[in-house]
């Protein structure tokens, strides 16, 4: 008995030793260092039927279509203050895609959000090139909700073998901890 | 007392394996989530050599309502969303980071990965840095995004953990 606890003594010194010797030579390494807080957000509405536009028209998010500040609610989920951001993509189908852009125009159409604090003001450019922020003010804390929409304008001019031909895009909104 | 002794060698083992390949986390009890779906992890510091190796795990935590698939995928933080005194990390060092994916039996290339409702699920992301690297000593910020994939949907989820990185010089012996 003494004999096998002194070898499982003698063999844990030498997987210590051989552990311990590479990370004090210049062996590369890639140390890691992990922050567990849960990242977790939940949204309210998950599709949006916009139906028939004609050329040039605004469209709210909103179950009749008219200007209303709280379509949709994301509420915060996880254990950290998160700053939510959203990004788009170009509407697809038909013969010609139709571009996200700043403003509508031949081919282009746009999207715009709002924010909590300034509930009629849709003045945060949805881009497809990067997210921006539609978190209220600074921040959505633990539990807290944030009320949001949308606004979208139909290109002012599109090619005529389009009309009528069912189009679809993707938004996508992300969480991720306050900066 | 004998018996007490092996296992503090034992211990004490397992205690210079987890410090060599350098992952120090803490967990908190596991999360629930009624809906959605959300990660463990909201931040990862990596401070790297040129040659580097090690595995980083991020959890996935799906909720309770339906089964899910996402995907799991490296982008550019946001202008506002950068940390001071870092830069995205050029796309170019993304094939520093091998994503992989979990079909709901086995590990995938693709990095998608299948949640049954209520399912955490810890996916692993081995981290090679090149030993002949020239991005060095640059404070350089990516998120790892999760995506729900959703094709009937207008509006999609997502979840991102910011890792922030350095590559420095290998010490001298």
């Amino acid at each position: 008995m003494k004999r096998r606890i002194a070898l499982s003594l003698v063999l844990a010194i030498a997987l210590m030793s051989v552990f311990v010797a590479p990370a004090a030579a210049a062996n590369p390494t890639v140390s890691i260092t992990v922050t567990a807080e849960v990242v977790s957000i939940t949204n309210t509405k998950a599709t949006w039927g916009i139906g028939t536009v004609a050329v040039d028209a605004v469209v709210y998010f909103s179950t009749d279509g008219n200007q209303n500040d709280t379509w949709s609610q994301i509420e915060n989920t996880g254990s950290v203050t998160v700053d939510v951001e959203i990004r788009g993509t170009n509407i697809e189908g038909g013969d010609y895609d139709w571009t996200l852009a700043t403003a509508a125009g031949n081919q282009t159409y746009s999207l715009y959000a709002n924010k909590q604090a300034t509930p009629t003001v849709y003045d945060v450019e949805v881009k497809s090139s990067e997210y921006v922020d539609i978190t209220a003010v600074s921040g959505l804390a633990a539990s807290g909700t944030n009320d949001w929409s949308m606004n979208f304008t139909a290109p002012n001019e599109f090619h005529a073998s389009d009309d009528g031909a069912e189009k679809s895009a993707t938004i996508t909104l992300v969480a991720s901890k306050h900066t | 007392m004998k018996k007490k002794i092996a296992i503090i060698a034992i211990i004490a083992v397992a205690i210079t394996c987890g410090a060599y390949f350098g992952i120090a986390a803490t967990r908190s009890q596991t999360p629930y989530l009624e809906s959605g779906f959300g990660i463990g992890e909201s931040e990862m510091e990596f401070v790297a050599n040129p040659g580097g190796y090690n595995v980083a795990y991020l959890t996935i935590i799906n909720g309770h309502d339906m089964d899910r698939w996402v995907t799991v995928s490296l982008q550019q933080p946001g202008l506002n969303r950068l940390k001071d005194g870092y830069q995205p990390l050029p796309q170019e060092c993304y094939d520093w980071f091998t994503l992989t994916g979990w079909d709901g039996e086995q590990p995938t290339l693709e990095p998608k990965v299948y949640l049954e409702a209520g399912e955490i699920r810890e996916i692993s992301i081995p981290v090679s840095i090149p030993s002949n690297t020239t991005f060095m000593n640059e404070p350089a910020q990516v998120m790892v995004q999760v995506t729900e994939v959703n094709p009937n949907a207008f509006q999609l989820m997502a979840v991102a953990c910011k890792w922030y990185i350095v590559v420095v010089a290998t010490p001298e012996d």
